[in-house]
């Protein structure tokens, strides 16, 4: 963990401030209350307490200005497009995006279709793709933690972990 | 679906005869799917809607959906489902009208003086399919973005969208 516990004075812990930073901010990735297709039902299966995203320090927010993650539970189009970008505008940084379900990963049953954009990447950065039509929570809560292993990394050399 | 129905139920053949007396012109047939389809001129429309809704045998009191369909060198058809839900109905009475268009001037006359609901569906057969419902009161696109070039339900229509890079932080 980098952290050094100092026996001659208990509680006293080292670390690294952009290390302690990112901590606290993966700790409380608090996400904004949006959902545009059937994803978002899913999305919602997982805020719940069954699945409970409160344990990741996970809460729903209503506004893009007290949102840190931006998970796009749906189909992407032309529309709503513009509406996802002012979205996302109004966030402030830090601030990460999630792309849930195939048709927010590349347009999924709908890909090149009329009137559909073909990812929300090509609307606004995309952080982590979970791919799934629609994707079971669980597969959701894993984009989730590979997200914060994202976070913890950021201005941080760390040793990429194995993931299978 | 509901199984076939070999004869024109008795709820259905009032309507039938009221329609082909008063508009000789309409072709009136039974489908075996139990609606009613009757096809007229185009100039016909909306008399035809208005006497449809407001004759008191009929009280075709509510317009479920307006479509359109894309027959390439034959047109286009514009299709009407009624149902009967007014209080002298009696039993099963559902009505197909379908209007036959021609492809470089896709015109028919708008229904939503009979129907106010007809706002809507006439908006988005504009929008998707290009029939122009002359007398709407706002026919503006109504699912696609205002900027948008084409209509594309009909079986030409080519995308030409610019394609969208993909965004990186």
């Amino acid at each position: 963990m980098g952290l050094i516990s100092h026996e001659a004075v208990p509680g006293v812990i080292t670390t690294r401030l952009r290390r302690l930073v990112n901590w606290s901010r993966k700790s409380s990735l608090w996400y904004m209350l949006f959902g545009i297709a059937c994803c978002a039902i899913e999305m919602m299966a997982t805020g719940a307490s069954r699945y409970d995203f409160d344990r990741f320090g996970m809460i729903f927010r209503a506004s893009p200005r007290q949102s840190d993650l931006m998970i796009v539970p749906g189909t992407v189009n032309e529309k709503m497009a513009d509406r996802i970008k002012v979205l996302y505008d109004q966030m402030a940084e830090p601030r990460w995006v999630l792309a849930m379900g195939g048709c927010a990963v590349n347009g999924g049953p709908y890909h090149g279709e009329y009137n559909i954009v073909d990812g929300v990447d090509k609307v606004v950065p995309v952080d982590v793709y979970v791919p799934g039509c629609p994707p079971r929570p669980e597969a959701l809560m894993h984009g989730v933690l590979l997200l914060q292993d994202k976070i913890m990394r950021e201005g941080i050399e760390i040793p990429q972990p194995a993931r299978g | 679906m509901s199984e076939p129905v070999a004869e024109m139920p008795e709820s259905l053949q009032p309507v039938a005869k009221a329609v082909q007396e008063r508009y000789p012109q309409a072709n009136v047939a039974f489908r075996t799917d139990g609606w009613l389809e009757v096809h007229i001129p185009v100039d016909q429309s909306p008399e035809f809607f208005r006497y449809l809704k407001e004759h008191p045998g009929l009280s075709f009191d509510y317009l479920s959906s307006i479509t359109a369909v894309d027959y390439q060198e034959k047109g286009f058809q514009v299709v009407y489902h009624l149902v009967s839900m007014g209080i002298d109905a009696k039993g099963n009475r559902q009505l197909v009208v379908k209007i036959d268009v021609p492809r470089d001037n896709p015109r028919v006359p708008s229904v939503v003086e009979v129907w106010p609901t007809a706002d809507f569906h006439e908006r988005e057969a504009f929008d998707l399919m290009g029939i122009v419902f002359d007398g709407h009161p706002n026919l503006r696109r109504i699912l696609l973005r205002e900027d948008w070039v084409g209509h594309p339900l009909r079986k030409d229509y080519v995308d030409r969208r610019p394609p969208r890079p993909r965004v990186v932080r």
